[in-house]
């Protein structure tokens, strides 16, 4: 059997959720059990996210890539609504200080996860369309900078930094993709700078994590605090692990620790090895997800398979570098691993539009499906 | 075909797709590289300081050691019992909650109490209740009140041995006794172990960790015979009701192993309420120094024996009773002129006594005196036991020596002056106490080493025979008659030690300690015992007083043994001994 690039895909994925279904009972056992006296409480409901997640994924694997092209500008506006109504009071479902959820019963929806799909979409559409016209500034960098800019507005005032980051950042990577000259993302960098440092400057919380990200050892008492355990869990694992379950990390002392965290519970009890598991895994999959890119001859299926492997790989970077102390402490989610419904459904979804890709491009000797529409 | 133009778009976008999926890798290898920095470089360091912070010195569940008698009758033992925590994070209405509390368990304290207002994140209401308080506020089923199994100390026997075996304070510390002395052993191990902590570092609840039974302490096994125990605290109470006294010791032992048999103080303590027992606390038999008086006499007439400065048969010049010295003034009770060693001894004559002395010599005496053990702690490893003083014989005047020679100018306890006792008994050899039999660990293993008790030869054991002719005399013909056992023969000497009175400085004429030391069957002493009365009102003679109560000890505990026979012919035994000298 010949190692197609979406089997791959699809592999590395069921590794990674299963992983991430083990470690969220062994990092969130001892939580839950003392909150709701439920040891699986967040298990049952990674379980039931999980099956979300394969009905999202059939789902993705059904629609037609061109579905997404005609519909991706009423989807962006729809978002961007939804975005907006999470700062009207008593439909935003405020966690950690933050609006960023809408309560559905038993579960919450992040519109955060979703509208990154439409962004990418949108970019991908509206890249394509302008094409050779991507060098001209007014055409080319105006529009897709200032359109994705109202949402990064809205999350910035949710507040939600960690999201506003990856938006930003996937624009810059999809219009470099997309042929934007690279004078002028430069200079957006040079623009964003300041804007970022005067954003945290502002915020008395993002403050606080980029003092606990400079020197976390000195500040290990507040600020530094969950940076600190979390490299001391993630260290205490050495090179074996201290065997599932034996992480002492989850006593309370991590703080989301079978979310954002998780990865530092997978150093702690599965050791180097573990990490390099996820490692490998992500490595695999930015692989195949670029190779699938580059085996589509439509250039929006082109943005959009690069776009997505792009969103769900860079958010393993950047969980990983928070875990790490790398970066700052910002609320990005380990794709596929983490608890949590929204992240999870919506990594699947994605997956799912990947491996229809990849199929398309299988099929593209079919003269009908490689005629583009604009 | 397509147009040039977009050939050159779609090689230009592979490099860009390229460029991004090399970017991506590299972030990728830069989150493997900075994983094995700190997992493979820095791991060992890293785990340490976790470590540090969750990992706390526990014995949750494991039980502490059980102390036993010789037979192994259980003296002390731990039972789970509950302690009541809150969370008072957790109660919406503290005041109701702290008035069911109270209205359940008055004991409680308000203190305590006040902990269910804070802010707090755990707090103790009380630690290892009764069980029917803790039910009680059970039935209730407060919020934010909870229950953590904690071991209790619990002393079956009540008052038995109370003293001596020892207090457990709230919190599980061995505070005194054998608690204390052999807490290394009866302590459960600890372990390290995870602890349910928040990020402030307060414990959140109790651990009800894996099965501990392993780290359980070892048990106690005690030279004391409950039995003779019970007995020496029955006889010592009804002394001293009767004389109105103070309170009392008696000490049991076997002179040939050094093994103590039973060691009462009364007024009792009952270890199990260790708040309620101020008075009681001090282990007298073992701690209280004092002048030995009358009962000291034997170490000089055991000198002189060693010495071989008297005969059975000459007499000594005992001045009618009242002799000026010059630099002293020496009285006794029985105004006598001439009198052999022997009735000397049994009179209990200070002039007769201090003649003696005078023979043995200074030197002599001190070092008799250093080798029966006073001035050393006796051995027995309590915190309690005291040294006692003795003072270097270059340093002693012509006063100081009269004095020691009939007991006072020295300090000594009680356990000090029964191992003396028990080492003229036992042929002039001194053994080292013993309280602890065996040391038994989870397997039933002893690990108790076993070393050859120390052996010390203190005075020959001619002279030790010829003492122990004397002191039986004693209970035949003198004072001790009333420590006098049918069939047995029995040897001792009586004492009425006179106390100094702490508010006059001086000794007070009705602040005695009267006592009787001695050791039976004298023939092949199995028992040696001394039984203490303090401050008996009324007569105040160790004869009349302790005697007694000492006979019924000693009674108690040859019946144990089975060494009382009631067809033995009292004469038969020291005509024997007689002959042999």
């Amino acid at each position: 059997m010949k190692l197609l690039p979406h089997k791959v895909l699809l592999f590395c994925v069921f590794i990674l959720v299963m992983i991430g279904l083990v470690m969220v009972y062994s990092s969130s056992a001892i939580v839950a059990g003392s909150m709701n006296d439920d040891a699986f409480y967040f298990v049952k409901r990674q379980l039931v996210f999980i099956f979300l997640s394969m009905g999202a994924f059939a789902f993705a694997l059904y629609i037609h890539p061109d579905l997404y092209r005609r519909y991706s500008y009423p989807l962006y506006i729809f978002m961007l609504l939804l975005l907006a109504s999470l700062l009207i009071p008593g439909i935003g479902k405020s966690a950690g200080g933050a609006a960023r959820w809408i309560s559905l019963g038993a579960f919450r929806l992040q519109p955060g996860e979703i509208f990154k799909f439409a962004l990418i979409v949108y970019l991908a559409k509206s890249l394509a369309k302008k094409a050779s016209l991507m060098t001209l500034f007014p055409v080319g960098i105006v529009p897709h900078i200032f359109i994705p800019g109202i949402a990064m507005v809205l999350l910035m005032l949710e507040p939600d930094f960690g999201t506003t980051f990856m938006v930003a950042t996937l624009t810059f990577v999809m219009l470099f993709i997309g042929g934007a000259p690279v004078t002028y993302l430069l200079l957006g960098i040079l623009v964003a700078i300041p804007v970022a440092l005067q954003m945290i400057a502002n915020s008395p919380y993002r403050l606080e994590r980029v003092i606990a990200f400079l020197d976390p050892w000195s500040h290990r008492q507040n600020e530094g605090y969950q940076v600190v355990e979390s490299l001391m869990s993630f260290g205490s694992g050495e090179f074996w692990g201290l065997g599932l379950g034996q992480g002492p990390g989850k006593l309370h002392f991590l703080p989301a620790a079978h979310t954002d965290f998780i990865l530092a519970i997978i150093g702690e009890e599965f050791g180097f090895i573990g990490i390099s598991v996820i490692i490998i895994c992500f490595l695999l999959i930015v692989i195949c997800g670029f190779k699938i890119a580059l085996s589509l001859k439509d250039p929006f299926q082109i943005y959009l398979a690069a776009g997505l492997t792009t969103l769900m790989t860079l958010q393993a970077i950047f969980n990983a570098f928070v875990v790490m102390g790398l970066v700052p402490t910002k609320g990005i989610t380990l794709p596929f691993v983490s608890y949590g419904g929204s992240s999870l459904i919506m990594s699947c979804f994605m997956i799912g539009v990947l491996v229809r890709l990849a199929q398309e491009s299988t099929n593209s000797a079919d003269p009908n499906l490689k005629e583009a529409t604009s | 075909m397509r147009p040039p133009t977009e050939i050159f778009h779609t090689r230009a976008l592979q490099t860009r797709l390229i460029i991004i999926a090399s970017l991506i890798c590299f972030g990728l290898a830069i989150a493997w590289v900075k994983s094995g920095t700190l997992q493979l470089a820095r791991g060992s360091a890293l785990k340490y300081l976790s470590e540090k912070q969750y990992l706390r010195s526990a014995t949750y569940n494991a039980a502490r050691g059980n102390i036993y008698d010789r037979e192994g009758k259980l003296l002390s033992t731990s039972v789970p019992v509950d302690s009541i925590y809150a969370e008072p994070k957790k109660i919406n209405n503290p005041l109701y909650v702290s008035r069911q509390i109270h209205k359940a368990a008055p004991e409680i304290s308000q203190k305590a109490l006040e902990k269910l207002s804070s802010d707090r994140s755990f707090a103790w209401i009380a630690r290892r209740v009764d069980p029917n308080i803790s039910a009680k506020i059970k039935a209730h089923s407060l919020e934010g009140i909870g229950f953590a199994k904690e071991e209790r100390r619990f002393y079956p026997n009540h008052a038995l041995l109370g003293q001596t075996l020892g207090l457990i304070s709230i919190d599980g510390k061995a505070v005194s006794g054998i608690e204390r002395a052999f807490d290394d052993f009866l302590r459960p191990k600890s372990y390290m172990t995870p602890s349910f902590i928040d990020a402030r570092g307060n414990l959140l609840r109790a651990f009800v960790g894996p099965e501990t039974s392993h780290l359980r302490g070892n048990d106690l096994y005690l030279t004391i015979d409950r039995d003779i125990q019970h007995v020496a605290e029955e006889a010592l109470l009804r002394a001293v009701k009767k004389h109105r006294a103070k309170g009392g010791w008696a000490i049991v032992l076997r002179p040939k192993t050094g093994e103590i048999l039973a060691l009462a103080n009364v007024p009792l303590l009952n270890p199990n309420y260790p708040m309620n027992a101020e008075a009681a606390k001090r282990n007298n038999a073992i701690s209280r120094t004092g002048e030995p008086g009358s009962t000291f006499k034997i170490m000089t007439f055991a000198a002189a024996f060693d010495a071989n400065v008297i005969s059975p048969d000459e007499k000594i010049f005992c001045e009618n009773g009242v002799w000026n010295l010059g630099y002293m003034t020496i009285k006794d009770i029985s105004k006598k002129e001439w009198l052999t060693p022997a009735e000397i001894f049994n009179y209990s004559s200070n002039i007769g006594t201090y003649k003696i002395a005078q023979r043995v010599g200074k030197q002599k005496l001190h070092d008799i005196i250093r080798l029966f053990g006073f001035g050393q702690l006796p051995g027995i490893h309590l915190m309690e036991e005291t040294k006692g003083y003795v003072q270097d014989y270059k340093k002693w005047g012509n006063a100081r020596f009269a004095n020691v020679s009939f007991g006072y100018g020295i300090m000594a306890n009680s356990l000090q002056l029964a191992l003396a006792t028990a080492t003229i008994a036992n042929g002039g050899v001194k053994i080292a106490p013993k309280l602890l039999l065996a040391i038994k660990n989870t397997h039933g293993q002893n690990i108790l080493p076993k070393t050859a008790s120390e052996r010390t030869q203190v005075i020959s054991s001619i002279a030790a025979q010829k003492m122990t002719l004397l002191m039986i005399d004693e209970t035949q013909k003198g004072t001790g008659k009333q420590a006098s056992i049918p069939g047995i023969l029995v040897a001792g000497k009586t004492g009425t030690a006179e106390k100094i009175d702490p508010q006059t400085g001086r000794y007070g004429k009705h602040l005695n300690v009267s006592s009787f030391v001695g050791f039976a069957p004298a023939d092949n002493p199995d028992i040696a015992a001394l039984v203490a009365i303090d401050e008996p009102q009324g007569i105040a003679y160790g004869g009349a007083v302790a005697a007694p109560a000492w006979r019924e000890i000693v009674m108690a505990a040859l019946i144990k043994q089975g060494l009382i026979s009631q067809n033995l012919d009292d004469t038969l035994p020291i005509k024997k001994m007689q002959k042999k000298i």
